[in-house]
């Protein structure tokens, strides 16, 4: 028995960890509909707070999963050697995750006491290596748990996750890894779900932007909704990182509507001063991914699907509107790469 | 002995203890498959009586208990006018047995006891009767007792939920159903938390959670629970594991009725980390409607209906669970082999 923030993504999505990559873009889609908004089968049964941390779960393994870099970089980090993580990976798929922890733990910690080492940032020692999930950036946005100073030099992610675990005692090395995720999607926004486990006074993030609520998190799915939509909720803006929070006025040479190529791509990461590495860096997406994006090179992007994230991913980085910048991306591609009347490739 | 309730606090089956309450020799009931679901009108009482009929026809001997104390009418289901002996009449000990108030329904290896209807005060059951009712259920010579519980989460239907093998829960594919569903689970896991809770002396441990702030979901107290104390943690795993709810849909109109099932019982395992078994939906069918129109028990009366048919993919579901889950308890049921049925 796990929290939701604790569960792997595949735990999450219930699939094994050596799922093909079919069987888990198969089981995202369907924990899309069980748990996205609208679901009967979720009526009344969770908080909104739970719903939308679990949809926030089932994207983070949209991102992560469906890369086959990021799932790789991800797999290795949840059984890879080093960062500590060995003792404990093998309990991550059979034992409850506390136990797993208690097991090497000093048993003095449990205690509401160790509240401010039992926080799920103090995992993060472990996993201050270049091992770390796709979707981990958000640390070095995290909205604030105390423990977490926000990561201005925006450095990257690892540096962020490695300061909470400075502060924070050393209270249970072994529970890191499983912890991880906890800390990345508490940083990543709403409240975990159980702020106040290990410390209330650590966790506080603050209550999630109601545009972060289930409705917010089916987006992705829906290519068909508005492209009004005021920002990709599956990536909540990195606070603690950007200073202004308005990501839309940033990019001001593009139209709302503006179709996106490689090269426009190019233009707003240059017109930010971000380099190539420092995303493929920040992103876990290869350099290579990233160059054959902004060069147009559809033959030898990634497959739609894993596309999408990776334009999602990069988006975010650039601060623009994900939604848009991977819709239309797609659609150039799709409309370049098969030669259909039926799809009005903007660009033709 | 797993069973869904293996309620310490009901303690009708402490392992020691329940063989000595009779003779070794004395019959027992095999199973007791429980109906629940919340919500009135969702077609508990169909069910019964239909899974019964369908177990009954596979040479099972079943009695059909009308548990809905307040508001018994599975005799009607059944075609029946209302028997002289109910179970008002055991529950005040009127009549000593249970067996003293089995009626006939003229349907083979299918007996049925009647719900309370003749004293208000029946429908509430002091503790200590609904035990004496539950222990003499056991005892019946029977493979299944099927109880046909009432709507709501009042503690008894609670507790013929939670001490039953299968716990049947009941929904149609509408908004109310799945709330109540959830609201009557909900409430049963709490009740059988709590009693773990009581039995083990964890009362003060999970008190001084549940005093700091409410839970959002039972994984998440859960595993508080073993943060605090790991020993008491995983026992409460343990013994919370064997909470394991049938799912049955009915009145599913579409294939995605159908489907909801399954995301159900994926929900239930997120939110409690428990399993859940969906053992099947039953098509909407306007016939099952007719024929209760008639009084007349469906798969009797219309076996060729889809409605009908759906029954044996339930049944086959539920002998499947019981195959892979045999009673230590005696007799042990042989697994009925795959093709069993007539």
């Amino acid at each position: 028995m796990k929290r939701l923030a604790e569960q792997t993504l595949y735990e999450i999505l219930e699939v094994p960890p050596d799922a093909p990559q079919a069987a888990v873009k198969a089981a995202i889609e369907r924990a899309r509909e069980i748990f996205g908004p609208g679901s009967l089968a979720m009526y009344s049964l969770m908080s909104p707070d739970e719903a939308s941390l679990m949809n926030r779960r089932i994207e983070e393994a949209w991102v992560t999963l469906l890369d086959p870099e990021a799932r790789a970089r991800y797999d290795a980090w949840l059984g890879g050697p080093g960062q500590g993580a060995t003792a404990t990976q093998v309990a991550t798929w059979t034992l409850p995750p506390v136990l797993a922890g208690r097991a090497d733990a000093p048993s003095s910690t449990p205690t509401p006491g160790a509240s401010a080492g039992g926080s799920p940032h103090a995992g993060a020692t472990a996993l201050s290596g270049p091992q770390t999930p796709l979707v981990a950036e958000p640390p070095s946005a995290a909205p604030g748990p105390p423990a977490s100073p926000p990561d201005d030099d925006g450095n990257g992610a690892e540096e962020a996750r490695a300061k909470p675990a400075e502060a924070a005692q050393p209270a249970s090395p072994a529970r890191a890894p499983l912890q991880l995720v906890t800390a990345v999607i508490e940083a990543a926004g709403p409240p975990p779900l159980l702020p106040r486990v290990p410390p209330a006074a650590a966790a506080q993030p603050p209550e999630p932007p109601p545009l972060a609520g289930p409705v917010a998190m089916r987006a992705p799915i829906r290519l068909d909704r508005p492209v009004s939509f005021p920002q990709p909720a599956m990536t909540p803006p990195p606070a603690a990182q950007r200073a202004d929070p308005a990501p839309e006025a940033t990019p001001p040479d593009f139209a709302d509507d503006a179709s996106w190529t490689g090269e426009m791509l190019r233009r707003v990461r240059e017109a930010r001063g971000i380099p190539i590495q420092i995303i493929a860096q920040r992103t876990k997406i290869t350099r290579h991914h990233l160059e054959n994006i902004e060069k147009d090179r559809f033959g030898q992007l990634p497959a739609a699907v894993y596309l999408r994230g990776i334009l999602l991913a990069l988006a975010r980085e650039l601060r623009l509107d994900g939604q848009k910048v991977a819709r239309s991306y797609l659609e150039r591609m799709s409309a370049a790469t098969s030669p259909p009347p039926t799809t009005p490739g903007p660009k033709r | 002995m797993v069973r869904m309730g293996d309620a310490p606090m009901l303690q009708l089956l402490p392992p020691a203890a329940a063989p000595m309450r009779r003779p070794a020799t004395a019959a027992r009931t095999r199973r007791i498959i429980a109906v629940g679901g919340g919500k009135g009108g969702i077609g508990k009482s169909l069910i019964s009586a239909n899974l019964g009929i369908e177990l009954a026809r596979r040479g099972r001997r079943v009695v059909l208990v009308d548990a809905d104390l307040g508001g018994a009418n599975l005799h009607t289901t059944l075609g029946l006018e209302l028997p002289r002996r109910t179970l008002s009449d055991f529950i005040e000990r009127r009549v000593s047995r249970m067996d003293e108030v089995l009626t006939p329904t003229g349907i083979e290896n299918l007996s049925l006891v009647s719900g309370a209807l003749d004293h208000v005060d029946a429908a509430n059951p002091r503790y200590a009767q609904k035990m004496r009712l539950l222990r003499h259920v056991q005892q019946l010579d029977v493979d299944y007792a099927i109880l046909d519980l009432g709507a709501g989460t009042h503690s008894n239907v609670l507790d013929f939920f939670l001490v039953s093998d299968h716990g049947v829960l009941v929904l149609v594919p509408e908004p109310t159903s799945v709330e109540n569903a959830y609201r009557f689970l909900k409430a049963a896991f709490w009740r059988r938390l709590r009693n773990v809770a009581h039995v083990f002396g964890y009362d003060p441990l999970l008190r001084s959670l549940l005093t700091t702030a409410p839970f959002r979901s039972p994984v998440e107290l859960v595993t508080t629970v073993m943060e605090r104390d790991r020993e008491a943690g995983a026992n409460l795993i343990r013994q919370l594991a064997s909470f394991r709810p049938r799912l049955i849909v009915n009145q599913a109109r579409t294939p995605q009725d159908a489907d909801i099932g399954q995301a159900i019982a994926a929900a239930w395992r997120k939110y409690f980390g428990l399993q859940m078994d969906y053992l099947g939906h039953i098509q909407y069918d306007d016939e099952m409607w007719r024929v209760q129109r008639a009084r007349r028990p469906l798969l009797i009366e219309r076996p060729d209906t889809a409605a009908a048919r759906s029954f044996a993919g339930l049944v086959d579901a539920l002998l499947a669970l019981d195959a892979v889950q045999p009673r230590t308890v005696p007799p042990a049921p042989a697994p009925p082999p795959p093709g069993s049925d007539p």
